[in-house]
């Protein structure tokens, strides 16, 4: 505002003010010189001693958890600052509750504004409730501070590469859902059979009929009963789950870079793994979509501790984008084959076309098949002979389930 | 028209409210120190003052009803104006009524003849001067009013008024500044000219402040705001008010000032005294030892022969000058009034949970300590001295690189300007990255000139690259221009 000539001007009212000993005029003067002593003092130091901090107290949330996140700003100077602006980067499918949220230039990009006025050596902590309702990876930050002089006529900025992360996983709904099946005859589960079973693991005895091997006598419990009894025992299986997941949903691709029915279809598979871990079934999974990892989204077949972590967390991170993208028909043919023998699969997609029942009727002759169909309501219901389609009923307002039962 | 010329846009009471009228206040006050000082240097309106509420009411009823009418009422544009110009007649008259012609009955309406034709009447043509200043300074006020009520104060604008009036006050206090200038009539307007400048100060600087505070929150937030912030506000205040006790402190330096002149005056009439003593002892001596040495007889006409030094002149020093300490009132005067503000501050960040805007999950807390004090005190000095090192670095490089160059033209399209823009913002260390856009970069860019002239800088080189649309020379000029300025500043 003051520059060299209106500097001049006021400096010379200031003296003439001091030699014709005016105390006025030497006020306006130097009055006017402080306005600019002051743009000039603060435009080099506002920034000095200024510290922007940003916090979110998890880096892990599930869907619908809600999320804080601190923002700190301190002025550890003497100087007071009239305006105070920070810009920080923030996911725009997220709600951020109470907070200013402007947009960036380009769609994707958001921006958490806050202005603030700072009194010498004080702290300004802002707390906003992220409300975790969109799976996914989202990135926190850059951030950029910008102050200036008292009256905001010029800027200095400084900007902060640091990024906060945080996963949200995908909703997991309780699933009402037929056990799979496995061609395993024995293994760790009791199964629901009775032509085999599995020798080591007697659960009871009964009356020896005519063809039954004399190896089965229970020869101390007959000898009590003082009648010939048989040990019987337990038909078991060994079950694991793989689950095929298709990124690719109808409508992908016209603009709509997150499709709803995408977001049911992760959601289903999701459900689907708790369900199977919950019955100590090993799950693994494979996707067509983009992961954090070479594979892409894969988590090989297990049960241990972390399994169901790792599949939620490779369900959170994968995101439908790919330069080349495989037809989920082609990693099944190419993944299941090599899969454990008692692998049952499970084929979640919205988009059944001819090369996925063909791929999956192929499938079907080595292990169980079951494909999820997803599809809105109305659209017509596919029937394959030999192939189990389970129709995955999909309504927009699926955000608001928590239970979804599934026809066998 | 402005934004705030349409009813759609709704009243708010910062924008259509408080700032116009912070703005008609702060014209009022150097309007009606300029008005006693006219009124008082002419001998037929001496005795005469036109009142400070009134002037105010010239230019702060036009502009708040104005705006109020503008974005209130529901009415045709033609209506809205009609009402605004019948209410500047009304104003008119009444102020031409009550401070020129005040002796007229009213009922007579002889007055408005005399009001719009005074040298047909007599008694009115007695007082031509105060009728035509009258009409003056009310036209002028009104279309002030008239201006605010129908445009929106920007920034920019608002730093020149600030200024403009400001340097209104500088020019009047040099007029009245020397021995007999102040006219008879003006001595007792003159007690009321610090708390006017004080006045003006405070008001001036919140009023530039609330109105860049605004832009920067429409800026920052990219909507209307309609909100004091009432941080701003106490941290604002604040600053004025230590701007305004070091100013004052200054002022009341005068005294010493003028006993330092005084010194100064009596060192140099003392050293001169000495100079003047020693060179008439060594005229003396250079006679003396000329008058021993032999010398020739005198002519024999008996010629008389004159002294070989004339003596020296008298000197004529300046009187001994101790000019009068300030009075006492006006440095009492803002101390108090720099405890009022400390005062308000106290009570306002007291009760600052009254702020409506303020986010219900902020918590402002001090960090102040003795050692963070210490510490930032000892690491001023190194700062200052490494602060003055950049700058001659800068200005070493900005010798070398001119001197690199030789002859280089200016730059005379937007894109070599904008190329030459950002060489020199790659200078100060914010270059821009390969992979960032213009609008990108623009950020980056206005941290090392004013965010206007980055906004159009970048967006003329966006326009003329990928749009194909150059501007004409005279807005490169321009633009060239206020970059050189903002170089300048820097260097």
């Amino acid at each position: 505002m003051i520059n060299r000539w209106w500097a001049l001007l006021l400096a010379a009212a200031a003296l003439a003010g001091a030699w014709l000993a005016e105390p006025l005029l030497t006020l306006a003067g130097v009055l006017g010189l402080l306005v600019g002593g002051a743009e000039l003092l603060w435009t080099r130091h506002c920034l000095t001693g200024v510290e922007y901090e940003r916090h979110l107290d998890a880096t892990r949330a599930a869907w619908g958890d809600d999320v804080w996140l601190t923002v700190r700003v301190t002025n550890r100077k003497l100087l007071p600052l009239t305006w105070l602006q920070v810009e920080d980067q923030v996911p725009t499918r997220l709600t951020i509750e109470r907070a200013a949220i402007t947009q960036g230039r380009r769609e994707s990009l958001a921006y958490l504004s806050g202005l603030f006025s700072m009194l010498p050596y004080e702290q300004v902590v802002r707390r906003y409730r992220v409300r975790c309702r969109q799976r996914g990876l989202f990135e926190f930050g850059p951030s950029r501070v910008v102050s200036g002089d008292l009256l905001a006529r010029t800027s200095r900025s400084r900007a902060d590469e640091k990024l906060d992360r945080l996963i949200v996983y995908p909703k997991v709904l309780d699933l009402v859902v037929a056990p799979p099946r496995s061609r395993r005859m024995v293994g760790r589960l009791a199964a629901d059979r009775l032509i085999v079973t599995d020798p080591s693991r007697t659960v009871g005895v009964r009356r020896y009929q005519a063809g039954d091997p004399l190896r089965h006598v229970e020869w101390r419990a007959s000898a009590r009963s003082r009648e010939l009894l048989v040990r019987v025992f337990e038909p078991t299986t060994d079950l694991a789950l793989a689950l095929f997941i298709d990124f690719l949903v109808p409508g992908f691709g016209t603009g709509n870079l997150y499709p709803d029915q995408l977001e049911f279809a992760i959601s289903v598979t999701a459900s689907l793994a708790r369900w199977a871990l919950d019955r100590r079934y090993r799950v693994g999974l494979v996707g067509n979509g983009t992961g954090q990892g070479p594979d892409g989204v894969r988590v090989p077949v297990g049960d241990g501790p972390e399994q169901l972590r790792r599949i939620l967390e490779a369900l959170a991170l994968a995101t439908p984008f790919a330069w080349q993208r495989t037809p989920i028909s082609r990693l099944l043919a190419s993944d299941a084959p090599g899969m454990p023998y008692e692998t049952s699969v499970a084929v979640v997609t919205a988009k059944l076309d001819e090369d996925v029942l063909a791929a999956a009727a192929d499938v079907a002759r080595r292990r169980p098949v079951t494909v999820l169909h997803v599809r809105p309501p109305g659209s017509p219901e596919v029937r394959v002979a030999g192939l189990d389609v389970v129709p995955v009923p999909y309504e927009p307002g699926w955000h608001e389930l928590e239970r979804l039962p599934l026809a066998a | 028209m402005s934004q705030a010329g349409t009813s759609s846009n709704g009243y708010r009471w910062l924008r259509d409210g408080l700032v116009p009228g912070q703005n008609a206040l702060l014209e009022t006050l150097w309007v009606f120190a300029w008005a006693n000082l006219i009124l008082a240097s002419n001998a037929g309106t001496a005795s005469h003052r036109f009142p400070l509420p009134f002037l105010l009411a010239l230019i702060a009823v036009p502009a708040l009803a104005g705006r109020w009418l503008e974005s209130r009422v529901r009415l045709p544009l033609l209506v809205r104006r009609v009402l605004l110009v019948a209410l500047c007649v009304g104003l008119f008259l009444a102020f031409v009524k009550t401070q020129t012609l005040a002796g007229e009955p009213l009922r007579g309406w002889r007055w408005l003849r005399d009001a719009f034709l005074p040298w047909t009447s007599g008694e009115a043509a007695s007082r031509l001067g105060l009728v035509a200043f009258g009409w003056l300074v009310a036209c002028v006020l009104l279309v002030r009013g008239c201006w605010l009520a129908l445009g929106r104060v920007r920034p920019e604008s608002a730093d020149r008024w600030f200024l403009g009036g400001l340097v209104a006050f500088v020019v009047l206090l040099l007029l009245i500044a020397g021995p007999g200038m102040t006219p008879a009539s003006f001595r007792q307007d003159r007690a009321w000219l610090g708390p006017l400048l004080g006045a003006y100060f405070l008001l001036g600087l919140g009023w530039v402040g609330l109105v860049r505070q605004q832009h920067l929150e429409e800026r920052a937030f990219r909507r209307r705001s309609d909100r004091l912030s009432l941080s701003w506000l106490v941290v604002f205040s604040a600053i004025s008010g230590a701007m305004l006790a070091a100013g004052a402190s200054v002022a009341a330096l005068n005294g010493i000032l003028g006993g330092v002149e005084a010194l100064a005056i009596a060192a140099g009439e003392a050293t001169w005294r000495a100079l003047a003593a020693a060179w008439a002892w060594l005229t003396g001596l250079v006679q003396s030892l000329l008058g021993a040495l032999p010398s020739s007889r005198p002519p024999r006409g008996g010629r008389p022969v004159a002294p070989a030094t004339p003596p020296p002149a008298p000197l004529h020093l300046p009187a001994w000058h101790f000019p009068a300490l300030p009075p006492f009132d006006v440095p009492v005067g803002f101390v108090l009034l720099l405890l009022l503000v400390a005062l308000g501050g106290w009570v306002l960040l007291r009760y600052r949970r009254w702020d409506a805007g303020q986010a219900e999950d902020e918590e402002r807390t001090s960090v102040w300590s003795w050692r963070l004090l210490w510490d930032g005190l000892r690491r001023l000095p190194g700062q200052v001295v490494a602060g003055l090192r950049r700058r001659r670095g800068a200005r070493r490089q900005a010798s070398r690189s001119a001197a690199a160059l030789p002859g280089q033209p200016a730059p005379t399209s937007l894109r070599s300007l904008y190329r030459a823009v950002l060489r020199w913002s790659a200078d100060r260390g914010q270059g821009r990255a390969p992979n960032q856009t213009p609008h990108e970069f623009e950020p980056d860019l206005a941290s090392v000139i004013s965010a206007e002239l980055a906004g159009d800088l970048t967006s003329g080189y966006v326009r003329a690259r990928y749009g194909g649309r150059e501007p004409p020379d005279v807005e490169v000029e321009r633009l060239r221009e206020r970059w050189e300025e903002a170089r300048d500043r820097q260097a």
